[in-house]
């Protein structure tokens, strides 16, 4: 096999060609209240081509890998189609040709860990959340693992093969007050791993089921201006979400005004904000050692000291905007071609105390955990899993329906204290973009205030 | 195929082989200038068995291998979950026309023109926005065998457009997008499409400030997304039979106005997940779930209606509803198409009618709030604000919220009189509701 992607990468037509191709082991279990809802293996087998012809690309899936030289000359044909009329051709920066091997790093392997075994863990956990009290009336423990190898070949001679590890949790508790008073609870948890990354994990089968139960009791949000402070998993999705997307190249080459806002060296708030991409932490769903176009990972400071100082590129950006790759540009998946995406994304330590920040407050929100989240240029919204009202400086009572909607250049702004408790979590899902989804990422960040932040309610 | 089925029954109850073939065509305009031609071939199947009473499922690309795949299914039955339900053993005996030979036989470089012509009717309208459009094309083959003796084929074609302007001004951006679906080129409704466009294009130029409060609002059909996911939730065999849903043991009650009735409808062949069986090889039929107010019906598949002890409904689909089918999901209760019934309104009615309130294009944010309970949270994507019974220009940063069950019961304001499709999966008229919870920043 190994030959035969390396002579088809090189041979053709093309002014660039690049193949990858995929086997990937996934597992799938969910208990729903009593009943094991799914308990699933899949097999992926397949590969995509690329090329570049007069700077139009051409791309090819395909599950057959019989004729790697057929799919080559159609990728070529389906961009020489693009090519012949490109007004404003895609060129590569330059990339450093690459062979490597990248094996996976696990304690307890995936691949090894019987089925049953896996089963037993989860059924342990919804045994926890669903026993936690009686106005428990379901749950949903879904487990996830991945295991894929995904092998990388260029017409510039890089050769590539990355052993991709994923793992993922979900614990969430529905609690009923019987009078259609409808809650949930939930913790997730994910990482670049084995099966040991979800062991011993029953604090959170507890804690998803007690706050499903306590929101029962909350009162919703009102709706209006506050102070808000963010716990570390929803910063984290903030900055992800609302910002990170921001400085993703491709969205930002074909629009000279935001561009314009997206300049290295403007100001975005205070001089405390330190916001990080990360390539590589031991550990975490989004690592990536090499990205889907070859290139080798690197570690971009996003904002530093308040100010933009760098963008996420592939090579395809990188050219256009006169930087280099910075090993950004992914794929979910051999069914798609790479674009810019995130990895491990994360607000950097400040030097707060939640005490400190929470001091001074008349009346806010401290927000935690996030349920769901949504951008659509700078407009943002994003709903917590659960809440509390800040009284006089004190956490106060759970809150419910908390969604905090706003503008992120005006709210990045109105950052005025970063916590010194930064947590990373994988979580379950993962990012969308562009009809790619879930990709794994890691996002994460201490706790943050913001002033003026709408909450949503009735 | 034949070899995975023998091969799945072999010391099997029951077996059920699902194989797909798709081929998909997306052609992709970035900022007006054709980017990249795309062609995906998928080749997959899915098996189901059940032993000893107890389910297995596997999926796999890697069809060189069909034992591989047999077994696979096989042994995740050793530790799978009690079945307690049969695989159909009678095939659909109604064809719906899903197949435009046309569209199948069309050359790449015909979609790239249709992509130039949007391109160029948008350039018109909108001579300063950043223009994305896409054209896809899905070609796709389902077979269904399994062993009570059903064998199951249909070829479904699929046509669908999308259209994104960007029109960016020194501090504010605005976005709108529509698409357009339909299973031939003939069936593509473009001039509708550029006329909204253009339309919130116009509407967009002025900025406002939102209302806040319990307001009015005029929900557009790609807006009704918002109001119908917490009902598909709400209606799900899946909440009904777990207890999630406030509807459960209250079949007949009335919940909504009684102008409000609501269908699943997957023999509506103008809707992408139409087909003549779901995809468990149940033949398919239209389910009433609100008749004119009144809870009539839930929807379920084999599993979950052998659970709760109901009929199944046609309803097992393969891939979550919102991110489109995928053979290598397991089954389960979903809803195909929402059909919305329609009023008497028209929208200039409805907007007439609401006075002071919001009209709402797109929201962000699906399934951001409690959808068991019925909740919606949206962040408002394109929204105008209406003031005297008239559109005076758009709002930002705007938030919707409420609960589903009592904005249909106590505040239907009205709906409009014609049905649009949206995302080839909804089929509603716009629909205007009071009390709904607005927030914003003005």
């Amino acid at each position: 096999m190994e030959q035969t992607i390396r002579r088809a990468a090189v041979r053709g037509g093309s002014d660039y060609t690049e193949i990858r191709v995929e086997r990937a082991q996934r597992t799938q279990i969910q208990y729903r209240k009593d009943r094991l809802e799914a308990l699933e293996t899949s097999t992926e087998f397949g590969g995509v081509v690329r090329c570049l012809v007069r700077g139009g690309w051409g791309v090819v899936v395909f599950n057959d890998l019989s004729a790697l030289d057929e799919k080559v000359a159609e990728a070529t044909a389906a961009a020489r189609l693009v090519g012949d009329r490109a007004v404003d051709p895609v060129r590569l920066a330059d990339a450093p040709v690459v062979e490597d091997r990248v094996t996976a790093q696990m304690q307890e392997d995936l691949r090894s860990v019987p089925l049953a075994k896996k089963k037993e863990l989860m059924e342990s956990y919804n045994r926890i959340a669903l026993s936690a009290g009686d106005a428990i009336v379901s749950t949903n423990v879904r487990y996830r693992d991945a295991f894929r190898e995904v092998t990388f070949a260029n017409s510039d001679g890089s050769y590539i093969v990355q052993e991709i590890p994923d793992v993922a949790m979900i614990v969430s508790a529905v609690a009923s007050d019987g009078r259609g008073n409808i809650q949930l609870g939930f913790e997730v948890t994910g990482g670049a791993g084995g099966v040991d990354l979800v062991r011993a994990k029953e604090e959170m089968a507890r804690s998803a089921a007690s706050r499903a139960i306590a929101m029962l009791s909350a009162r919703p949000a009102h709706g209006g201006q506050y102070t808000v402070v963010l716990d570390p998993l929803l910063a984290g999705v903030f900055i992800h979400e609302a910002f990170g997307h921001f400085c993703e190249a491709d969205f930002l080459f074909k629009n000279p005004q935001l561009r314009e806002i997206m300049t290295i060296g403007n100001e975005f708030g205070t001089r405390e904000l330190n916001v990080i991409d990360e390539g590589f932490v031991l550990g975490l769903r989004g690592n990536v050692p090499y990205d889907d176009e070859g290139v080798a990972r690197r570690t971009t400071h996003l904002i530093r000291d308040g100010r933009l100082a760098g963008h996420l590129h592939s090579r395809e950006t990188a050219h256009r905007m006169g930087a280099e790759p910075t090993g950004n540009a992914r794929a979910i998946s051999y069914e798609h071609e790479p674009i810019v995406r995130m990895r491990n994304t994360y607000i950097e330590n400040g030097s707060s105390t939640l005490e400190e920040m929470m001091s001074g407050i008349d009346r806010g929100i401290y927000a935690c955990r996030a349920y769901g989240g949504q951008t659509e240029f700078e407009q943002f919204s994003f709903s917590a899993g659960y809440a509390h009202e800040i009284v006089g400086g004190e956490i106060g009572e759970m809150v419910r329906d908390v969604v905090l909607t706003g503008n992120l250049f005006e709210t990045l702004r109105s950052i005025d204290r970063i916590g010194n408790d930064r947590v990373l979590d994988g979580g379950f899902g993962g990012c969308g973009k562009g009809g790619q989804h879930p990709l794994p990422v890691t996002a994460g960040s201490p706790h943050v205030r913001i002033q003026n932040v709408t909450i949503g309610g009735a | 195929m034949d070899g995975i089925l023998k091969r799945a029954a072999t010391g099997s109850d029951a077996a059920e082989v699902y194989h797909v073939r798709r081929h998909l065509t997306p052609v992709t305009f970035r900022s007006g200038r054709l980017e990249s031609v795309k062609t995906q071939e998928t080749d997959g199947a899915a098996v189901r068995v059940v032993r000893d009473g107890r389910l297995g499922f596997a999926s796999s690309t890697d069809l060189a291998d069909p034992k591989g795949l047999a077994d696979a299914a096989a042994a995740t039955a050793v530790h799978g979950d009690l079945a307690g339900f049969s695989f159909p053993g009678v095939g659909s005996d109604r064809a719906l026309s899903l197949w435009d030979e046309e569209l199948a036989d069309a050359p790449l470089d015909r979609m790239v023109s249709l992509g130039d012509s949007i391109v160029e009717r948008l350039q018109h309208i909108a001579p300063s926005a950043q223009i994305d459009v896409s054209v896809t094309r899905a070609l796709e083959s389902v077979r269904i065998e399994n062993t009570s003796g059903l064998a199951a084929e249909e070829q479904r074609s699929w046509l669908s457009v999308g259209a994104m302007l960007v029109r960016a001004k020194a501090d504010d951006i605005f976005t709108v997008s529509r698409s357009a679906s339909a299973r031939s080129f003939g069936g593509l409704q473009i001039d509708s499409l550029i006329e909204r466009l253009a339309q919130f294009l116009e509407w967009g130029e002025t900025v406002v400030p939102g209302p806040t409060g319990a307001g009015r609002v005029v929900f557009l059909p790609t807006a009704t997304l918002a109001i119908l996911l917490p009902l598909a939730y709400g209606f799900s065999g899946v909440s009904i039979h777990f207890g999630t849903s406030p509807l459960k043991g209250r079949r007949g009650e009335t919940i909504a106005d009684p102008r409000f009735s609501l269908s699943d409808d997957p023999t509506a062949e103008a809707g992408e997940r139409a087909g003549s069986f779901d995809d468990e090889g149940t033949p398919t039929r239209s389910t009433a779930l609100i008749d004119r107010g009144q809870i009539d019906s839930f929807y379920y598949d084999l599993r979950t209606a052998a659970l709760d002890g109901a009929l199944p409904t046609a309803n097992g689909y393969r891939g979550d509803p919102l991110s489109g089918p995928d053979f290598r999901a397991a089954p389960a209760a979903g809803v195909s198409h929402l059909i919305v019934g329609s009023g008497d309104a028209t929208e200039d009615d409805l907007v007439r009618a609401i006075g002071d309130g919001l009209l709402v294009e797109s929201v962000l944010g699906l399934g951001q709030g409690n959808l068991n309970a019925g909740d919606f949270a949206n962040n408002v994507g394109v929204g105008f604000r209406i003031e005297g019974g008239r559109i005076v220009g758009r709002v930002k940063n705007a938030m919707i919220a409420g609960n589903v069950y009592q904005r249909l019961s106590d505040g239907l304001i009205g709906l409009g009189r014609e049905a649009e499709w949206v995302y080839g999966r909804i089929r509603s008229p716009a629909i205007a509701l009071s009390g709904v919870g607005l927030a914003g920043k003005g």
